[in-house]
């Protein structure tokens, strides 16, 4: 089925490219017309072929007379024939025929003929290791003629004599400029720059600049960088260490949820405030959303972004641009960073090229949860559970909610099935909650360009099977088209079109209740797994079976995912169209239209709950998310040496306008279905009323728009010296009209040193000076200071509600001020080592925030412009290349960052502020006070001495001091990056890559709540004399009595029991004067654990909390390239054979029992689901023809 | 010339149309702009309207109900079958760290927040008065009143949750200063005796206000008073017996302030009817967002204890007309024996019979399963899980006879009759208001009205009982055992329609008295005194909240809990 899709979408593509080509001036006229004023022989061409002229008037004035008699002649013989005498020349735009000025090369034609003829070069570029480059930029140097190499590195181009220069460029090589010479073959080598200071990088707005006259950070990821280690369901989860300073977070929700991204730490101290990057897409601004297990979207599932739909195998690069300065360009849009994502195009092929790759990925879960096995349900050892069956009493497995109980010991017991099993632990009953999952992708892609333009387009089928359930899957297909083609030398037009159709069902949903009440060893989930249905498959009342609320707790995550069905369906189309004009050699204008266009229906197919005795629950809803950003710009670009060839401009200035616009129509059945298996609103079974109102009617809809202005500036001395001079002015419609405009501006200097001074050993030395002062507007409407209103129906009432927050005046943009300072340098041959350094300091002012006040002022939050807050980091990347051999290639980079912030001012009076709470219901708080970092955790500390010593209750037991509040840890990660190596040795390619992060702590419900439960491994501690247990007896007061282990009860013991799981915490106890002493308090090792398990704790304790370190093996992947002389044989190109592996395994981590990237979602500092991690292998296959 | 003049005009027309375009763009469609009409009558509509004041909160019911083991479950109003398969029952005499007792519904359901955030329209009505002069002002004077009413009804609510509150600083964010940002606590008595002062003088000059309406005003007011349809008297009875309500409420622990001010409320305008209101339109018991709904998800929880059982159900187990309180077959519904039987709080007693194969169908979506399955009474399901009329309730006239019994009894004040009488009163204004309420509900009528909808009994037969009643009210030993037969009877009659107004009055007066509760051999009464503030309060008003951190537990007293009963033996011996 897949091949034959494939066979159907290549003809289809190929004839669509064969049209293009096939494009041309072949109209037949006859023309025969004698000392004619031009103007009429302009008519008769008109008249013939359709095709008008443009002209000036004062050109006309200067023709001459035409003599022109032709039959059956094509447009460009009888133009040839009609210009040849004239003054001017012409250009053929779409239809229409424009006069113009002969430019002097025009002029020169009729100059003496070139002393030298116009000659063919051919040749290959390869790298130093003499593998072919393909996708090599080479020009005339001081022309626009030249092209790309093909797949086999190989180059063709016309050269006017020997001594043109021709150019070679390609991203992560340097460039190098070679004379034609005499010859006709020309062989390239080009040496690899990893970072290096030569290469182009896509800057803001999509324009591409020298790497060397940057002055600021910009990180480049190639596409093959991240489909290295097997492509994965989008780019971002292969992004993880591959650029310093930008953190990646994949949460609980897997592959299919929202990806974090943040750049440089990006915070804000409004919540709502968005705090991801803008992410472009070939010039179009994608619409974006913060996503979290449990958040508001469709039926509340992480959905993520527009960004999910990417795929990997279009990518040609990304470059995240980091600071302020880098992204003064984009505006109000880009305050936290631009992640500019470039798709493939048909400018790397040469002729037509043709590219297959399969892949087939095992998506394994990685069980990070550390269960006991030693004892099973029960509040103590002694609790050994019976029932009384026909008048016998019966052992029967256990119901309780803690596992305090008696150690597993093998007797029968009966199950509530009344049938008989062993009493023992079941070790892989949460593990079998999950599956193996797989995913397969097929792209194909076929690309061709010559001269007049490149064309590509790609079609890419990908399955995935979630390890949830087979009911948990996505489908996704992508058509990805990009085409440029070069009409003239006045105009290009470039069109890029990708479709995405996807549909998911099942995402994770939130599953916490299951952790609140765990896994209970005692039973085997093959014998609950079908006890959640009863025996006409509908959902059974499991309160009445006698099992544990953990078992009716996983029946209802089952029943949800097993027999509901949520369904998203998506169409994403993210297209742009582009034209360049050059006016002249130096001006040139850039217009560009961009639009993100998502159509997203949801729908949940609810099963009825019952049939007997009457069909009840079920439910019907569906829902239609429309999201759309356009974006309109022109540019106009001058370019140009100036004094001579030393001092070099290179301006432009133009208008922006984006629009953001979204819409969302809902309704939900009411009242239940009356019909099971039907999900139609047909099918509902209550009656709308104004109480049901909202499920019915379900609407929301909102816009912003941005108009900017812009304008850059660069002049550069030489290659040496490059200053930046940069502005824009925004008029922003999140902001109250009388503030909505606002201007800023940027600056940046760069100095390349080693093109004054040489220093042994380094290729090149670069210092950089970036400042810039961006502002910002806020999310939609939040400058707002409406009411609700509405009509209660079938009345003359009306009811209107006051705005939640107070906002005491007009709303400011809210602003950025970034300095940074940087360098780059290269040393040794063939740049052995490359080193890029940046600094930043950046103070984030008047922002725009709720500062939460207390709600008994009768409103949550002030909306106001508040705060300073300071961030800094420093970012470091090397790459070296400690070996180099004729067959042995060794690479190796590391990207790390770290960063830390303050809060230098809040608002006047008001030192502290309030940002979330940490966990729900709890005194635990995330917050950003005066003279702190931001996003410090404060949570109750434990009661203690003086001298710091813990205080513990009557009980034996840590008592937390709820009148004072301390800071525990941050949420924000201080270090993190990257290490990747990658070993090339003839035609293998090993890759190693590894991620670290450090800082940025978590509240792991999993940790707290199963530790209270008593199931993690490490509760095992103290509960008998082999853990460290003490052995006392329980007297007739209910005290606990100091005992030995192997000694029978005294004759006060309660029950005649002795017990082993004693604990007397360290700490200190309050004797009868008050005074606090030794503690000497025998408290049960179950008493100490359930503190930290409370259903309704206000505040728990501040060791709960753990640092998220890590270092991951991110990826391993092994390549192998087919020898040429076989691929040769198979009329391939090239054939490469992979084997990946990516998220494999922790060389450390400091939280235990969950995966390091456990997180909800948008909030990375929580964790409360039951997914494991996941693990994924691959095995691909790539073909070129 | 023409060119420029052309791009002239295509230059100012773009730069408006982007400006407007901007402006436009800036404001929610689908929010209304202040300044376009008048906004004080909606303002009060919707306070009066909202849930959490009057009207009771779906969110909160779910919770309430769900795991037995919130205020309903702990003041015995209702609860689970219980049995010992809901293991979270063995914590069920923590009242330290949040395992036990559950106050999620208040907490949990922004209650504290939200009594101060919906109450932001009292403060905008302040605004738009105070903007005003003349006969506009006069318009708004009479809707700031009313909303200062439901201002002062719902803090005295909190103190009876929390004790003390902000208050006197509070409800004025936007007047702006850090005081009013982050307001201070109050002394919950000084705040018990600033709403009693607020209520006498509205109570005193609601009339006139009303009366000084003009005409359009006042037609606007009776289209928007939904509760009492511009009958200011109404509001003026419900001021005052809301007064007189707090009155007895503090004269436990302030008498000598309490007397004449009861006594001068005695004088005053007070309900002669029951004070109840519909909504305007027909309840989704199943789905929609009113409290029902979390009544009717629960059904499982909303078994009647023996704490009210008993008090209606003597002799056989079966309703017996004339032997029985006649309010026992509208409030419950008979079991699967055909007889009315309530669940214990005796787990170790009702595990084995539960074990034993008593069952039930544990929905309220199908009433032959009900009746066929249930071991145990559930509350009717025709009154409340699918009423789909049940009216908002704020007053009745058998709540203001309890509080005269109080009253009469206890000596605070004249209401010219005996506290017996006011019994035999109460218990007939009951038996009517739950007929009539029961009558109101349509659902499965023709079914199974039998049980569903009884037919009320005859007037004798209610004074009869009435009577009974006050006979055991009369005979019953000292002050504490008449106390005793007067809050059963205050649980009887509130019961799940005004649960939080029982739990006050069950910790001021420990009465009734409840059933231990009995697990694995152990028996337990506790008895949480309070909810915790909302954790929003320690994050966003510390410094103030520090005050009354060392409070912020489930075993502080509120103010009004007498003395006697807070300190010594007097606690234990409350059972």
């Amino acid at each position: 089925m897949q091949l034959k899709f494939y066979k159907i979408t290549i003809v289809l593509l190929t004839i669509t490219c064969l049209q293009v080509s096939a494009k041309s001036l072949s109209q037949q006229i006859t023309l025969s017309q004698k000392r004619s004023p031009i103007i009429k022989v302009f008519d008769e061409i008109k008249k013939q072929t359709g095709y008008r002229f443009w002209y000036e008037d004062k050109l006309i004035a200067r023709s001459k007379p035409v003599d022109i008699s032709v039959e059956n002649a094509s447009l460009e013989q009888v133009l040839e024939l009609v210009f040849r005498n004239q003054p001017f020349t012409y250009e053929i735009i779409g239809k229409v025929i424009a006069l113009k000025e002969k430019t002097e090369r025009a002029e020169s034609i009729n100059a003496p003929p070139a002393p030298e003829q116009d000659k063919r070069i051919t040749g290959v570029v390869k790298d130093t290791l003499g593998n072919p480059i393909p996708g090599v930029s080479y020009s005339i140097k001081g022309t626009r003629m030249g092209g790309a190499t093909d797949a086999n590195g190989r180059f063709s181009i016309t050269v006017p004599d020997n001594n043109a220069i021709l150019v070679f460029s390609s991203v992560g090589f340097q460039s190098r400029e070679i004379s034609a010479g005499s010859g006709t073959v020309l062989d390239v080598i080009l040496t690899a720059s990893a970072t290096g200071l030569s290469d182009v990088v896509v800057t803001a707005l999509g324009i591409k600049r020298n790497r060397a006259s940057l002055g600021y950070a910009i990180s480049t990821i190639r596409g093959e960088e991240l489909t290295k280690a097997g492509a994965t369901m989008n780019p971002f989860l292969a992004l993880y260490g591959k650029a310093s300073g930008v953190g990646v977070n994949v949460g609980a929700a897997g592959p299919q949820g929202g990806i974090r991204i943040n750049i440089r730490g990006a915070a804000s101290m409004n919540p709502d405030q968005n705090t991801r990057p803008l992410f472009v897409v070939d010039g179009v601004i994608l619409a974006d959303r913060r996503t979290s297990i449990g958040g508001n979207v469709g039926a509340g599932f992480d959905y993520g972004a527009g960004i999910n739909d990417i795929n990997a195998a279009d990518i040609e690069s990304i470059e995240i641009l980091k600071g302020a300065k880098a992204t003064v360009l984009y505006g109000s849009d880009a305050a936290n960073g631009v992640v500019l994502i470039t798709t493939k195009s048909g400018r790397n092929t040469r002729g037509f090229g043709m590219t297959g790759s399969y892949q087939y990925t095992v998506e394994q879960p990685a069980n990070y949860l550390k269960l006991q096995n030693t004892y099973g349900l029960g509040a103590n050892i002694y609790d050994t559970a019976y029932a009384t069956i026909n008048g016998q009493r019966t052992r029967v497995v256990p119901n309780y909610r803690y596992n305090f109980g008696p150690e597993f010991d093998g007797a029968d017991v009966m199950m509530y099935d009344s049938s008989f099993v062993k009493n023992m632990a079941h070790p892989d009953n949460y593990r079998d909650l999950f599956q193996t999952g797989f995913s397969s992708t097929a792209n194909v892609a076929i690309a061709g360009s010559n001269e007049k333009g490149a064309l590509r387009a790609s079609y890419t089928n990908y399955y995935y099977k979630d390890i949830i359930s087979d009911n948990s899957w996505q489908k996704r297909n992508t058509f990805s088209f990009n085409g440029s083609i070069k009409a003239s030398e006045l105009a290009t037009f470039e069109v890029v079109s990708n479709i995405y159709n996807v549909s998911s069902q099942n995402r994770r949903g939130m599953n916490s209740q299951s952790i609140a009440w765990g896994f209970p060893r005692d039973y085997s989930f093959d014998k609950v797994w079908t006890l959640y249905t009863d025996e006409l498959g509908y959902k059974r009342d499991l309160s009445n079976m006698g099992v544990p609320q953990a078992v009716n707790e996983l029946g209802t995550y089952l029943w949800e995912l097993e027999k509901n069905r949520y369904r998203d369906e998506k169409v994403h189309f993210i297209t742009s169209a582009k034209v360049t004009l050059n006016f002249t050699k130096y001006l040139f204008l850039v217009g560009q239209a961009g639009l993100d266009y998502d159509n997203t229906t949801y729908k949940s197919e609810k099963s009825v709950d019952r049939i007997l005795p009457a069909i009840a629950g079920g439910s019907f809803s569906a829902a239609k998310e429309n999201t759309t950003v356009q974006t309109y710009q022109a540019l106009l670009n001058f370019d140009k040496n100036l004094a001579g060839e030393d001092l070099h401009l290179y301006a432009f200035a133009g208008g922006i306008y984006r629009l953001r616009s979204s819409e969302y129509l809902g309704s939900s059945t009411v009242g239940g279905l009356t019909y099971p298996d039907w999900y139609s609103f047909a099918n509902e079974a209550g009656t709308l009323s104004a109480d049901n109102l909202s499920q019915v009617r379900n609407y929301n809809r909102g816009s912003d728009v941005l108009y900017s202005a812009v304008a850059s500036a660069t002049l550069s001395w030489r290659n040496e010296l490059y200053l930046e001079l940069q502005g824009r002015q925004d008029w922003n419609s999140t902001l109250p009209p009388e503030n909505n405009s606002y201007f800023y501006p940027g600056a940046s200097i760069t100095w390349n040193y080693t093109e004054r001074f040489s220093i042994p050993k380094m290729n090149r030395g670069q210092v950089r000076f970036a400042w810039a002062d961006v502002g910002n507007g806020t999310t939609r409407y939040f400058a707002n200071n409406l009411y609700s209103f509405n009509r209660l129906p079938g009345t003359d009432a009306v009811s209107v509600q006051p705005p939640g927050n107070i906002l005491p005046g007009a709303l400011k943009p809210e602003r950025k001020r970034e300095f940074e300072i940087g360098i780059n340098n290269t040393f040794f041959r063939n740049n052995r080592i490359v080193l890029d350094v940046s600094y930043y300091r950046n103070n984030i002012y008047d922002q725009i925030m709720n500062l939460a006040i207390s709600p008994t002022s009768g409103s949550n939050a002030l909306k106001i412009n508040a705060g300073n807050v300071r961030n800094w980091g420093l970012e470091v990347a090397i790459t070296g290349t400690p070996v180099v051999t004729k067959d042995l290639r060794w690479d190796i980079t590391v990207n790390s960052a770290r960063q830390g912030s303050k809060v230098i001012k809040l608002y006047p009076g008001i030192t502290q502020n309030f940002l979330y709470n940490l966990i729900n219901g709890s005194a635990a708080a995330v917050r950003a006070d005066q003279g702190k970092p931001y996003g410090q955790i404060v949570m109750n500390d434990y009661q203690r001495d003086d001298a710091g010593n813990r205080v513990v209750n009557e009980n034996g037991i840590y008592i937390l001091n709820s009148q004072s509040y301390i800071d525990v840890a941050n949420i924000m990660p201080r270090f993190y990056g990257g290490i990747l190596s990658d070993l090339h040795y003839r035609s293998f390619d090993f890759r190693i890559g590894l991620d670290f992060k450090s800082g940025g702590t978590v509240f792991s419900y999993t940790n707290n709540r199963m530790f209270g439960l008593g199931q993690l491994e490490n509760t095992l501690q103290y509960r008998d004399e082999e853990h460290g247990g003490l052995a006392y007896y329980i007297d007739a007061n209910n005290r606990k009595i100091p005992w030995q282990h192997n000694q029978p009860a005294p004759a006060d013991a309660v029950g005649g029991r002795v017990y082993h799981d004693g604990v007397i915490l360290p700490g200190v106890k309050k004797d009868a004067n008050d005074k606090y002493v030794q503690n000497d308090i025998i408290a049960s090792a179950s008493d100490y654990y359930l503190s930290y398990v409370n259903d309704l704790a206000s505040s728990f304790p501040p060791d709960g909390l753990h640092k998220n370190n890590y270092v991951k093996v991110r990826e391993v992947a092994l390549a192998y390239t087919l020898p040429r002389a076989l691929t040769e044989r198979l009329r391939l190109q090239k054939a490469t054979i992979s084997l990946a592996g990516r998220n494999l395994f922790y060389i450390y981590k400091s939280i235990p029992n969950i995966d390091s990237e456990s997180a909800l979602g948008a909030d990375v500092y929580v964790e409360n689901t039951v997914y494991p991690g996941q693990r994924t292998y691959s095995l691909g296959v790539t073909v070129a023809f | 010339m023409k060119k420029v003049l052309l791009l002239i005009i295509i230059a100012v027309t773009t730069v408006s149309s982007c400006k407007k375009d901007l402006e436009d763009r800036y404001y929610n469609p689908d929010q209304l702009r202040g300044g376009t009409s008048d906004i004080v009558p909606g303002l009060f509509t919707q306070l009066l309207t909202t849930n959490k004041i009057f009207v009771q909160d779906y969110g909160e019911w779910f919770y309430l109900l769900s795991g037995g083991t919130s205020i309903t479950g702990y003041e015995q109003v209702c609860n689970r079958y219980i049995s010992y398969r809901y293991d979270w029952f063995s914590t069920y005499n923590d009242l330290t760290t949040g395992n036990g007792f559950d106050d999620y519904p208040i907490t949990g359901q922004s209650y504290f927040e939200s009594s101060y955030t919906r109450l932001k329209n009292w403060e905008t009505i302040k605004e738009e008065m105070d903007k005003r002069s003349g006969q506009d002002k006069t318009d708004a004077e009479l809707y700031f009143k009313l909303a200062t009413l439901i201002k002062v009804y719902q803090a005295a609510k909190l103190v009876d949750l929390f004790n003390s509150i902000p208050y006197s600083d509070a409800f004025q964010g936007s007047s702006g200063g850090t005081e009013h940002y982050f307001p201070a606590y109050d002394d919950p008595k000084a705040i018990y005796q600033s709403v009693i002062a607020d209520l006498g003088e509205l109570v005193n000059t609601l009339e006139a206000s009303y009366n000084q309406l003009s005409e359009v005003g006042k037609s606007t007011f009776r289209a928007q008073d939904v509760a009492f349809k511009g009958d200011i008297i109404k509001w003026v009875a419900f001021a005052n017996a809301t007064r007189l309500k707090l009155l007895v409420r503090i004269s436990g622990v302030e008498e000598a302030y309490a007397k004449p001010l009861i006594t001068e409320a005695l004088g005053k305008p007070l309900p002669t009817t029951d004070l109840t209101w519909q909504l305007w339109y027909t309840i989704d018991p199943t789905g929609g967002g009113f409290w029902l709904r979390g009544l009717y998800e629960t059904t499982y929880a909303a078994f009647v204890p023996g704490i009210i059982m008993k008090r209606m159900n003597y002799g056989a187990s079966t309703y017996d007309e004339g032997e029985d309180d006649p309010r026992l077959p509208v409030l419950a519904l008979p079991t699967k024996y055909n007889d009315y039987r309530a669940i214990s709080y005796n787990i170790d007693e009702q595990t084995p019979i539960y074990d034993g194969g008593d069952r039930y169908y544990p929905y309220a979506d199908d009433i032959r399963s009900s009746l066929e399955q249930n071991a145990k009474s559930m509350y009717n399901h025709a009154t409340f899980q699918q009423n789909a009329q049940m009216p908002i309730y704020m007053f009745s006239l058998a709540e203001l006879d309890l509080l005269k019994a109080e009253i009469a009894l206890k000596g605070l004040g004249a209401t010219g009759k005996t506290a017996g009488e006011h019994i035999r009163d109460a218990v007939s204004h009951s038996v009517d208001f739950w007929y009539w309420l029961n009558q109101l509900s349509v659902y499965e009528r023709g079914t199974a009205d039998a049980v569903l909808y009884p037919a009320k009994p005859s007037a004798g037969v209610i004074s009869g009982w009435a009577d009974k009643v006050g006979a055991r009210f009369d005979a019953a030993a000292g002050a504490d055992g008449k106390m005793e037969i007067l809050m059963q009877q205050k649980y009887i009659h509130l019961n799940l329609l005004h649960p939080y107004e029982l739990w006050a009055e069950l910790r001021r007066t420990r009465h009734p008295k409840l059933e231990p509760f009995t697990w694995r051999g152990n028996v337990w009464k506790p008895m949480p005194e309070r909810v915790r503030y909302p954790t929003s309060e320690q994050s966003a008003n510390p410094d103030n909240f520090r005050a009354v951190a060392d409070q912020n537990n489930l075993t502080s007293h509120i103010f009004w809990v007498p003395r006697c009963l807070t300190h010594g033996g007097a606690l234990l011996e409350r059972l």
